[in-house]
């Protein structure tokens, strides 16, 4: 008898949310016992470069509750970042971590979410057909050029792509967002922020692309010899329609975990890209906050990092259980 | 289940080829042309590759072939050490968890799922970032084995949960065998494959890993490929697209063999399991 099954396991979909959660929880954590472990705080500096005294800063270093037990500080860091409320950055006198991440964020999620799909979408068709044509002569040359592209770090390849394309080609910029000399909102500004971004997403989806081809090769191989497709065929389904709706429908459903799992590594060649063309993102910000040893700063970037990732693979679980009618019990 | 075969694997020409290569990066730097610490004698800086310079000279007139030679080998070092120490955390808190079972091997490996789930790499740059000196090469080591063995013991939990089943385990339970003897004697030679496989596409991962972290400007060893290309970015590469072109072809060829090596053993072994780590 059928029963009606819901969309979504409601209580999969929780855990899993509550796994993200903590994983933020535990970055939060991890970043606060990094602050801590420095040596000096954000007053030390006073006693050397102004008149303060050390009076002055020992009642500077009160008021920030630095002489409060450390399990109070931790509480007190884990409400604030639960409040979403992260501390004041170091380098730049008087500007929040928040509203400093909050204004490069956007172009971040900008160059990752383009490259994303269409890394996907790439992957997938082309991880498609070498499954389907498995072991042919172009398999064979398509699987060598996909392991030679994940084989170089991701920066390289954008190096490469600017010697290659960009300095003989200036009508693609090597670095930034914009041209300085175009503003406001016309067309004009749409053709410059699209040749800005070209480069940069070109570098992000080659790599990405072949790595989904890779495991959509592999996934696809493990479909194509099943019985269910030789009924499909025997009772005269056209082969293209066998491929697309019926072995697809499976052998997608492991790319989906894939891509999940794949965020961390997209933020991090994002941020590598980024760097290597000057994008005003996340990188800019991260590499500054190393370079002058910013802790709140590369705190804020850590729980917002773990956040990101969390995020997505939590919506690439969600999108499992939509596609996946197997885990609706 | 067969033993390893690892004759057939030896008597295979590009695993032999692959670990001649391997080798040959470690020994190569003792046979580089020319001296890392000669530079500033010729005024030769900034040469485009030549017969006397077949890479070209950096800003300093130091060979460029001789730094490749020495940066490889100082990356492949790190690496397979690095993942040395994660094979060993992660083969033993795997078998461990996997033997003990029950709620235990749950929790244990919950940890291991959020583990595996923090920003690694941001956390490794923040590290580096709070160290006030460049990392030293043993730190280097220490912190990326140290954060790398998640997916090791996710994989051999799951490996030994499998092998635990098989006939043979109830066999050698019954004649009395010791667990610490079970674990080591009977079951660990059947993880062998796959901790070569592991071991393989680890090592390349690690590369990538270390070049990155590098060029996002974590102090380390200057030596190895990932800082020689970081000095190399910018203007002065720009002109010079030697000084970029080579040690990122060094990273690429020495990652292709591992990556190749690895598929080559998983060909041999078929440990259907390890597929390519997702590169971070």
């Amino acid at each position: 008898m059928l029963r009606s099954v819901p969309l979504i396991s409601v209580p999969r979909v929780l855990s899993r949310l509550a796994q993200g959660l903590l994983v933020v929880f535990i970055s939060a954590s991890v970043a606060f016992g990094l602050m801590r472990s420095v040596k000096g705080d954000e007053f030390s500096h006073l006693l050397d470069n102004t008149n303060a005294t050390a009076a002055v800063i020992a009642s500077l270093r009160d008021d920030a509750g630095h002489n409060t037990p450390i399990l109070q500080q931790y509480g007190s860091w884990m409400s604030h970042v639960v409040r979403g409320d992260l501390l004041t950055s170091k380098a730049y006198r008087g500007q929040t971590v928040v509203s400093l991440i909050g204004a490069v964020l956007p172009n971040t999620l900008l160059l990752m979410s383009l490259a994303f799909f269409s890394s996907l979408a790439l992957g997938i068709g082309f991880g498609v057909w070498q499954g389907v044509n498995t072991d042919s002569r172009s398999d064979r040359i398509a699987s060598s050029i996909t392991l030679g592209i994940i084989s170089m770090p991701d920066f390289w390849v954008a190096m490469i792509l600017i010697l290659l394309l960009a300095l003989h080609w200036p009508r693609l910029p090597t670095g930034g967002m914009s041209s300085t000399d175009v503003v406001g909102f016309s067309w004009q500004t749409l053709h410059d922020r699209t040749r800005h971004l070209v480069l940069p997403w070109l570098s992000l989806t080659l790599i990405n692309a072949a790595a989904f081809a890779r495991y959509q090769r592999a996934a696809m191989r493990d479909v194509v010899g099943l019985q269910f497709l030789r009924t499909a065929r025997a009772k005269g389904v056209p082969e293209s329609v066998v491929i697309s709706n019926h072995a697809l429908r499976v052998a997608v459903l492991p790319l989906v975990t894939i891509a999940g799992m794949f965020f961390p590594a997209l933020l991090v060649g994002t941020i590598l890209i980024e760097k290597v063309f000057s994008w005003p993102g996340m990188s800019a910000l991260l590499t500054l906050a190393v370079n002058k040893r910013d802790y709140p700063l590369v705190s804020g970037i850590i729980i917002v990092g773990s956040a990101m990732t969390a995020l997505g693979s939590f919506l690439a679980d969600v999108v499992r259980e939509l596609l996946d009618p197997r885990l609706r019990r | 289940m067969q033993r390893p075969p690892v004759r057939a694997l030896l008597l295979r020409r590009s695993v032999l080829l692959l670990l001649a290569f391997m080798l040959t990066i470690l020994v190569a730097p003792y046979f580089a042309p020319y001296d890392l610490h000669s530079g500033l004698v010729s005024q030769t800086k900034y040469q485009p590759p030549s017969s006397t310079h077949v890479m070209g000279t950096n800003t300093l007139d130091v060979d460029l072939f001789s730094l490749v030679l020495k940066g490889s080998q100082v990356s492949l070092i790190i690496a397979a050490s690095a993942t040395a120490i994660s094979l060993a955390i992660g083969l033993a808190y795997g078998m461990i968890s996997a033997m003990v079972g029950g709620w235990f091997e749950t929790v244990l490996m919950r940890i291991t799922d959020i583990s595996f789930s923090l920003p690694r790499f941001l956390i490794l740059l923040a590290v580096s970032s709070i160290v006030s000196e460049p990392l030293s090469v043993p730190q280097l080591i220490l912190l990326i084995g140290m954060t790398g063995w998640f997916e090791v013991a996710r994989l051999t939990r799951g490996e030994v949960g499998s092998l635990l089943t098989r006939d043979w385990v109830l066999a050698a339970q019954a004649t009395g065998v010791s667990r610490a003897r079970l674990a080591a004697r009977h079951i660990f030679p059947h993880l062998v494959p796959i901790l070569a496989v592991m071991a393989t596409l680890g090592i390349g991962h690690v590369i990538v890993l270390e070049a990155g972290l590098m060029f996002l400007g974590a102090g380390g060893p200057q030596s190895s490929l990932g800082s020689l290309l970081q000095s190399a970015s910018g203007i002065s590469g720009w002109d010079h697209w030697w000084l970029v072109f080579f040690p990122g072809i060094a990273i690429v060829l020495i990652v292709l063999a591992c990556n190749a090596l690895g598929d080559a053993l998983r060909d041999v072994f078929a440990p259907e399991q390890v597929h390519a780590w997702p590169t971070t």
